[in-house]
């Protein structure tokens, strides 16, 4: 029998009387690679919100590794393993790129080790690290600017960095793929996908078909606060009730810039 | 040295290091318009203990810290409650709370002042300045300044990244507080008379003013801006009355030109590629 990493329970929200997200039930697998889709305004952000503690449901329950996160507040949920990134860029403008992301590792660092002079660090303490993987992203030569300054695609990669330093076991991107150009596409595909290989389970929302389309073995996808599908991506585009959502939007399923 | 030369530095350095207790709030996001009062607390603190317990001079100077940082700590959890424009109303109004604590006080000498009966010399102002100088730029250097820095810019998102954000803005509060009174204890020491009138409104904005115009985003900022606004009317030999216009226009000017403070992260980074040519990065 498959484990289950993350699992929705009958996840309710609402803003101001509107319902945002309406008994949301689906489970990841642990070591999937699972993708969250739906049109815009689904709600897809909102059950981010939910997971990672920014927002209580009003009804559901979200449990992590077998635990109901009820109660844990969202400061502590990275501490359990989950991280997030962000769909409109969460960086800190006036932190350089690598301290961006030495910043994701914050929820690992001991305490004696908060105390310890960043630039005198030593290899091991992390910033090590931090380089290597914006190196591995091709980032590493913008390190030391700040971030405002740097293009949305370049910003976007750092976000995901960001969120990988936290060593999480269940990663969630929020439109990971955005503003990237085809090749950045490819590129971050075939980063996440090594990602995945290290046992980082995924969940990720975006609009770009092509690109989740050969990120993902499952996905959910949701309409108007609802889930109207959940299974296997293979068997996607034959569900009628999908492809009635997505008729007339501008998102194509198949998708046609690969 | 002479007489006024020496007179600058001292007061040069506990401008500096009274820059260094707001700025170390500041860093997390967070407007203390009450330095004065902080500062009260310590003055005050160092003389009762210099003129009614003889206490030597290091010990009413760590004293003064302690106090200074306790109180913050207290009032700390009451007034990070509040944000924004609430909060640098909650940080005034404790100041002129002090204020009348000290007026209404026949122990405090009330409005006469009271004399210190200890003194020190300007290198020991000094001395505590570059302490304290050092250990700003050591906390901004690490992990935890990292997280003050993380904390101003996004308190949401450094929160989910597992930044316990009231740790360390109580923490950089109280750092701050205490920080304060040493500024307070070392002002008592070395002009041996304080009165609560000295500690009042004005010096609570200026200081914050040399923090923000200085520049909240590294170290330098506080250090700089101290020293440009206590050098720059020494140095015009202007009166107390043009001090104010010019500090006016001064500050007007900054503000349009660089609101982000004299010292900006991209400023330095310019400076320090220019200084050691280091390759420009792409
Ligand atoms: N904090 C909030 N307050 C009020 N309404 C909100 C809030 N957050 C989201 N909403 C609303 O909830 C709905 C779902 O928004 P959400 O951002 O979750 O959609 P999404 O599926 O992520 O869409 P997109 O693909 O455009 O990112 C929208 O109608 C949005 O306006
Ligand atoms: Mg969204």
């Amino acid at each position: 029998m498959s484990e289950f990493i993350l699992k929705l329970s009958n996840i309710s929200k609402s803003f101001g009387g509107v319902k945002v997200l309406e008994n949301v039930s689906f489970d990841v697998e642990k070591g999937s690679r699972h993708a969250l889709i739906g049109p815009n305004g689904a709600g897809k952000t909102t059950l981010f919100n939910v997971i990672s503690g920014i927002h209580d449901p009003e009804k559901g329950t979200v449990y992590f590794k077998g635990k109901d996160l009820r109660g844990v507040p969202s400061r502590k949920r990275i501490h359990k393993g989950l991280s997030r990134s962000f769909q409109n860029i969460r960086l800190m403008p006036h932190l350089s790129v690598l301290e961006n992301v030495m910043l994701g590792q914050h929820s690992r660092i001991d305490f004696v080790d908060m105390f310890k002079p960043l630039d005198f660090l030593s290899k091991s303490s992390g910033k090590g690290e931090a380089i290597e993987t914006l190196k591995s992203f091709g980032i590493d030569l913008h390190k030391g600017q700040t971030v405002s300054s740097l293009p949305y695609g370049i910003r976007k990669k750092i976000e995901v960095v960001r969120a990988l330093m936290a060593k999480p076991s269940l990663l969630l991107l929020d439109e990971p793929a955005a503003g990237l150009n085809t090749a950045e596409t490819k590129k971050l595909r075939d980063f996440l996908k090594e990602v995945s290989r290290r046992g980082i389970t995924l969940l990720l929302v975006d609009h770009d078909m092509p690109f989740v389309n050969s990120l993902c073995n499952q996905v959910s996808v949701m309409n108007f606060g609802q889930l109207i599908y959940d299974g296997p991506i293979s068997e996607l585009k034959n569900d009628r009730k999908v492809l009635e959502a997505y008729l007339g939007s501008e998102n194509n399923l198949e998708g046609s810039n690969a | 040295m002479s007489g006024y030369l020496s007179g600058v530095l001292a007061i040069l350095g506990i401008n500096v290091i009274f820059a260094y207790s707001i700025y170390i709030t500041a860093a997390t996001g967070q407007l203390n318009l009450g330095g004065a009062g902080f500062q009260a607390i310590g003055a005050y603190a160092c003389a009762i203990l210099s003129n009614e317990l003889g206490l030597p001079i290091y010990l009413t100077l760590i004293f003064s810290a302690i106090l200074g940082g306790a109180i913050s700590f207290l009032i700390a959890f009451p007034v990070l409650r509040t944000k924004g424009v609430y909060m640098v109303l909650a940080t005034f109004a404790i100041a002129e709370i002090v204020a009348g604590i000290i007026l209404n006080s026949d122990f405090l000498g009330g409005p006469t002042g009271m004399i210190v009966n200890n003194y020190i010399e300007t290198e020991v102002v000094l001395v505590v300045a570059i302490i304290v100088v050092f250990l700003g730029f050591y906390i901004m250097s690490t992990r935890i300044g990292l997280a003050m820095r993380a904390v101003h810019d996004d308190e949401a998102v450094a929160d989910l990244m597992g930044v316990n954000k009231r740790a360390i803005q109580v923490s950089a509060f109280t750092i701050g507080g205490s920080i304060a009174g040493l500024s307070g204890g070392l002002y008592a020491l070395y002009f041996g008379f304080i009165e609560a009138q000295y500690f009042n409104a004005n010096i609570s904005i200026f200081v914050l003013l040399y923090v923000l115009i200085g520049g909240t985003q590294t170290a330098w900022g506080p250090l700089l801006g101290a020293s440009f606004f206590t050098l720059i009317p020494e140095a015009l030999r202007i009166g107390d009355d043009w001090r104010f216009f010019i500090f006016g226009v001064i500050i007007v000017a900054m503000m349009i030109l660089r609101p982000e403070g004299i010292v900006t992260r991209d400023a330095l980074d310019r400076v320090w590629s220019k200084l050691f040519s280091r390759k420009s990065n792409v």
